[in-house]
């Protein structure tokens, strides 16, 4: 049994698990989402805004990181959008900016929203956190032109607005550096409130900010994104994928479970 | 001299930038911002040197038709073609788009996702109970997948809740402990190397 | 003239680097302190004399930091770590292949190996190939070196500095090509796949503390020392702000919020 076990060929593993993923996303089990502290907090305080408030989006993750947070993103921005408050979106990763406009895409071309009034794409910054210190200090100098090279002082949204103390929140969305740490050293003695959505394996290092008060929401993963989608009523792509994610650490925990069988197995004969 | 003026600069630049962190004086920042934006077109320069080592390792696989050469064209090409589309038509030309949103972000997001793969054979292969220790870690492992996952809550409605608490309680107090003494680390590293005392990264003397 | 919210980072700072600064000068007085054994680096010389033996290359990589942000400090122990890495497979006459992201590092790199070869007087060894640049995408970079580790069979896998959700590919990867893998990180949320998947593992500052403890140089040495007292100054802060918090004053996040 327990050689049977230990020669198991990595690859039947990887076959059961796609399999295993795939069912849910063709045939949805349903699994129902419970709603966690980190993303109550986030959302109170988006709720909170009123319309024509200015918050600021900074997409600082990486295409790889994309499905695990992009879905947070599109459904925040979807809510502020649905709340009429105004999106100033930004990027201090050079792939940040086409993923920005993948997701103010649908309103661009309609849907009751105006490109420069109601949010703006201002692009990507060079210099990871001075370029944060710079943008914090002074918006338009930081940024000149938008996505589109439109000089960004002939941009409506952008009349009201100076420093990091004009908008009422700064999101950031994560897979690295810049990520929260530098967002928080950076917007110190600015006003706004800080939220965060990070890739699931930077939540638990991004806790302490959140219990400490410097950060007042935190998403992590698709997961958060899913919970986001249910709690603010707008169901989308996180939660559809719950139940493949839901599946798929059943899988890991049978592995780990065989291979600990084996493992003891093992052992066993091996004291014989 | 040859190590001793970049280490005059860096000396300089470094104290000057942590200087800036913690004044509000105009002309500090100023200089702050022109050496930062030095320091962007330095790396500019660097990944000209980098891009040289691609063509130069990739090139001659091609030219030499060794192992993997048709992968080295397609990365070549690739290269050329993202450089050209970048820096002539710009970023949010529909070029450059075209292969950002088509072949970048879906072979990246595959690469992420292949980790579910790996993670899977790893936790058949190494997360044994070979101690007690192993064995707690294993099992707050298990609660934690549960109860982040909605099947754990449709298994025991507790699973979220004891998830969170190892989250909040001990995992957060060996987080917090590791980032202390990680950043005391870091401040440490920076003094040496602003005070030219660490000098491995220059290669041996 | 002083930035608000920032005033008692800046008197931890000073105090850190005072702290830090003395022992360095004791230890240039000759009051070298004693740096307890790290598994993890001490296994270094292990895994290159195994490679070595089977006639397989080492793969080294400083990770996907950079030098202008909060990964400096990880990336630049990790090329203090190269230096001795290179200066081991110059001496044994192995080869190494460095996988790099970052374009800055690059240079740095390359001329850490050559200069390593050189002084081991085998300058002639050293080939431009066996530092390559690889990808700043982090799933292009890992995609490159798990290919390196796969189609140049690695004896050994040393991974240090600063790694993302990368890591576990890699780990595995050289596991699953039968390498010896020695992994380093002081990002938290990346260790445990290290921990899970590597044969050694340095954790957190014992990474930073890497040169210092490979160069076994005694000014450096003493920085360690400094740190361990600044630690101590973060505990009676950390003591002194829970008694006064759960006592119900809140000066002291007053304080830290100047």
């Amino acid at each position: 049994m327990e050689k049977f076990l230990a020669s198991i060929d990595r690859r039947y593993i990887y076959i059961v698990l796609l399999l295993v993923v795939l069912f849910p996303l063709i045939r949805p089990i349903g699994l129902p989402i419970s709603i966690s502290s980190w993303t109550e907090s986030f959302y109170a305080v988006i709720d909170q805004l009123q319309a024509g408030d200015i918050v600021v989006m900074s997409i600082d993750y990486s295409p790889s990181g994309g499905p695990d947070v992009g879905p947070q993103a599109v459904a925040i921005f979807d809510h502020l959008m649905a709340k009429n408050v105004k999106v100033i979106g930004v990027s201090f990763l050079a792939e940040g900016p086409p993923q920005l406009q993948q997701i103010i895409n649908p309103y661009m071309e309609g849907r009751g929203k105006t490109y420069g009034v109601d949010f703006v794409n201002l692009g990507y910054a060079a210099g990871l956190e001075t370029a944060i210190a710079a943008f914090n200090a002074d918006m338009k100098r930081a940024f000149p032109v938008d996505f589109f090279n439109t000089p960004t002082n002939t941009i409506p949204l952008m009349q009201s607005v100076t420093d990091a103390n004009d908008v009422k929140v700064v999101m950031n969305f994560a897979t690295g550096i810049p990520g929260p740490a530098e967002w928080v050293r950076q917007l110190a003695g600015f006003s706004p409130d800080i939220l965060i959505g990070v890739v699931t394996v930077m939540g638990p290092q991004t806790e302490p900010y959140y219990q400490s008060g410097q950060i007042k929401g935190l998403l992590s993963g698709l997961r958060s994104a899913a919970e986001y989608e249910v709690r603010a009523g707008m169901p989308g792509s996180a939660a559809a994928g719950m139940d493949a994610q839901s599946l798929g650490h059943v899988v890991i925990i049978l592995a780990m479970a065989l291979g600990n069988l084996a493992y003891f197995l093992g052992r066993k004969g091996g004291a014989k | 001299m040859r190590r001793s003026l970049p280490l005059t600069i860096t000396s300089f630049v470094g104290f000057w930038i942590v200087f800036d962190y913690f004044v509000k004086i105009d002309f500090v920042r100023t200089w702050t911002v022109n050496f930062t934006n030095w320091v962007i077109i330095v790396a500019a320069f660097a990944l000209g040197l980098g891009a040289v080592n691609l063509l130069r390792i990739h090139g001659k696989r091609v030219t030499e038709r060794r192992p993997g050469w048709m992968e080295s064209s397609v990365l070549l090409v690739a290269l050329v073609y993202m450089t050209v589309t970048g820096i002539f038509l710009g970023t949010s030309s529909e070029a450059f788009l075209f292969a950002f949103t088509n072949l970048q972000q879906p072979l990246s997001a595959a690469m992420f996702s292949l980790l579910v793969f790996f993670i899977a054979s790893a936790s058949f292969r190494a997360f044994r109970a070979r101690s007690i220790e192993a064995a707690v870690l294993l099992i707050s492992g298990v609660i934690l997948m549960l109860g982040r996952a909605p099947i754990g809550e449709v298994i025991w409605t507790k699973f979220p809740d004891i998830a969170d608490w190892i989250m909040q309680v001990p995992n957060l107090a060996g987080n917090r402990g590791i980032m202390i003494g990680a950043a005391i680390g870091i401040v440490s590293v920076a003094m040496r190397v602003l005070l030219g005392i660490d000098r491995g990264y220059m290669g041996q003397e | 003239m002083l930035e608000t919210g920032r005033i008692f980072a800046m008197i931890s700072l000073l105090v850190c680097w005072v702290a830090v600064y003395y022992f360095i000068d004791r230890a240039r007085k000759g009051d070298v302190p004693t740096l307890r054994r790290i598994p993890g680096l001490d296994a270094l010389d292990e895994a290159i004399g195994r490679s070595t033996e089977m006639g397989k290359p080492v793969f080294y990589s400083p990770g996907r930091g950079n030098l202008t942000t909060s990964s400096a400090a990880a990336t630049i122990a990790a090329l203090d770590i190269l230096g001795h890495v290179a200066l081991s497979t110059a001496k044994y006459k192995c080869d190494i292949v460095v996988g790099i992201s970052d374009p800055a590092v690059y240079p740095l790199a390359e001329e850490i190996v050559r200069t390593s070869y050189r002084t081991a007087n085998v300058g002639d060894m050293f080939k431009p190939e066996m530092v390559r640049f690889l990808s700043p995408d982090q799933f292009a970079f890992a995609s490159s070196c798990l290919g390196i580790m796969s189609r140049e069979k690695v004896g050994a896998a040393v991974m240090m500095g600063f790694w993302q959700a990368e890591s576990l590919l890699l780990a595995e990867g050289s596991a699953q090509v039968g390498a010896i893998s020695i992994a380093g990180c002081d990002r938290l949320f990346q260790i445990p796949f290290f921990v899970a998947a590597c044969d050694y593992t340095i954790i957190g500052e014992e990474l930073l503390a890497g040169g210092a403890y490979l160069s076994g140089d005694p000014i450096q040495s003493g920085s360690l020392a400094g740190q361990d007292l600044v630690k101590l100054f973060a505990v009676v802060l950390l003591v002194v702000g829970v008694v006064a918090r759960t006592a119900g004053s809140d000066y002291f996040v007053k304080l830290l919020a100047k």
